[in-house]
């Protein structure tokens, strides 16, 4: 039997007041998967959510770096989930349930930033839960909201019933443009099947880049310009020097608006595809596997975020190329 | 060639030094063991501000103390930790209260 124990997957459940969180859950928890949950939520008592594990937290935000909220986690989440570890043998899984205003960044950061939680705990995906029928009036006024859907691995068009389908339509779109790497699900009243919402490994470097073809053939409009995703390739090993001095300025600078990133690349003298993923200004990459012969090694990068510049963002990429002066 | 991330010209990362920086606040504030302790490393290009900070957050359920330091992990020696400075938070809600242990166990 091998020693090393796995880490313990954690999912992020977040969504807009009323976007049917809480259903979900309980509806993830009620499935007979086999696996024992812990659910960490921040309203705990005021809806009923039927698990035997359950541990209410306050929202502690610390603000590691004074007004950069980029930097921001959650201490009442990290001390909460390093209690949790103490008692492993009790649970499989983990699920957090976030507040229906929250921006999700502290959460997700949380999990890059302490050395312990991130050799023992796996970020399995943020799981977005939309009302389809209600989402566009807080879209056009509440940033955590456009938030909460720039940071979803997948989200779900939930009460889909109650949207006309023409507003379905209009709506998918629109999050597709601000979000081009999240699988979108239409639902009602939650039923999915688990499958596509527990256990994607959404932040495993090793994880293939997927980009939604709509976006790539140009379909999703950008009907929000100031939160959207942004896909550049590149042709060409990328010098590994330029890369560095690259991604640690943009993350520098930029870090505050750019919500996700992740990319795959080729760097000269390396034989293995380069990976790497961010929030904000945390940042994890490493080569993972060799390319394979006859791979496409296009080098593929993926942003979300507020205000990207993307003509700038093109010139810098395509500068990092080895072979650029 | 080996490639590595070095984003702010660090140079290799030693992964034992967030824990052997953890011993020693542990040690010198003499945090109990189910308390956590986080080191990281925050970068910064504000004017004024180092552009690598090493800051130390006690998360003690009684009331949370932050520090930090003005340089990268590698160069902390033991003997920072009683130099370190306060560093309080500017912005945001700040709630200090600890509710583990409220939830229901089996």
């Amino acid at each position: 039997m091998s020693a090393t124990v796995d880490p313990i997957p954690v999912s992020v459940l977040t969504g807009w007041l009323g976007a049917g969180k809480t259903t979900l859950l309980n509806r993830i928890l009620r499935e007979r998967h086999g696996r024992r949950i812990a659910v960490i939520e921040n309203e705990l008592g005021e809806t009923g959510v039927d698990a035997e594990l359950v541990i209410g937290t306050d929202e502690e935000l610390i603000e590691m770096n004074n007004g950069c909220v980029c930097c921001s986690i959650r201490g009442d989440l990290i001390r909460t989930l390093h209690g949790l570890l103490r008692k492993r043998d009790k649970f499989d899984a983990i699920l957090i349930e976030t507040t229906g205003v929250a921006d999700p960044s502290p959460v997700a950061q949380s999990f890059f930033v302490d050395d312990e939680l991130r050799a023992r705990l796996a970020l399995d995906a943020i799981i977005t839960v939309v009302d389809a029928k209600h989402i566009a009036l807080h879209l056009d006024s509440d940033e955590p909201a456009r938030e909460q859907i720039a940071f979803g691995d997948v989200i779900l068009l939930n009460k889909i019933d109650l949207a006309a389908p023409a507003e379905a339509d209009r709506l998918e779109a629109r999050i597709r443009s601000m979000n081009a790497l999240a699988r979108i699900h239409r639902t009602v009243r939650g039923e999915i099947d688990l499958a596509k919402v527990l256990g994607l490994g959404a932040f495993d470097l090793s994880r293939k880049l997927e980009l939604a073809p709509d976006f790539l053939t140009g379909n999703g409009a950008h009907h929000d310009p100031a939160i959207r995703s942004l896909s550049l390739t590149e042709p060409g090993a990328l010098d590994g020097a330029k890369l560095n001095a690259w991604l640690g300025t943009l993350l520098k600078t930029r870090g505050g608006d750019i919500f996700r990133m992740k990319g795959i690349v080729q760097v000269k003298g390396e034989p293995r595809r380069v990976v790497f993923q961010g929030v904000h200004m945390m940042f994890d990459g490493r080569p993972d596997r060799p390319w394979e012969p006859g791979e496409d090694r296009t080098n593929r990068l993926v942003f979300i975020g507020r205000n990207l510049p993307e003509s700038e963002l093109r010139a810098a990429l395509a500068n990092c190329r080895a072979d650029s002066e | 060639m080996d490639f590595k991330f070095d984003l702010f010209g660090e140079g290799p990362k030693d992964t034992s030094l967030q824990g052997r920086i953890k011993e020693w606040v542990r040690a010198h504030f003499t945090v109990p063991p189910e308390v956590p302790v986080l080191v990281t490393e925050i970068y910064c290009d504000q004017p004024g501000c180092a552009p690598i900070e090493t800051l130390v957050a006690i998360l003690d359920p009684g009331g949370r103390r932050q520090f930090k330091m003005g340089r990268p992990m590698r160069e902390v020696e033991k003997g920072d930790i009683r130099h370190m400075l306060p560093n309080p938070e500017g912005h945001g809600p700040r709630i200090d209260v600890d509710k583990l242990g409220t939830g229901r166990w089996e």
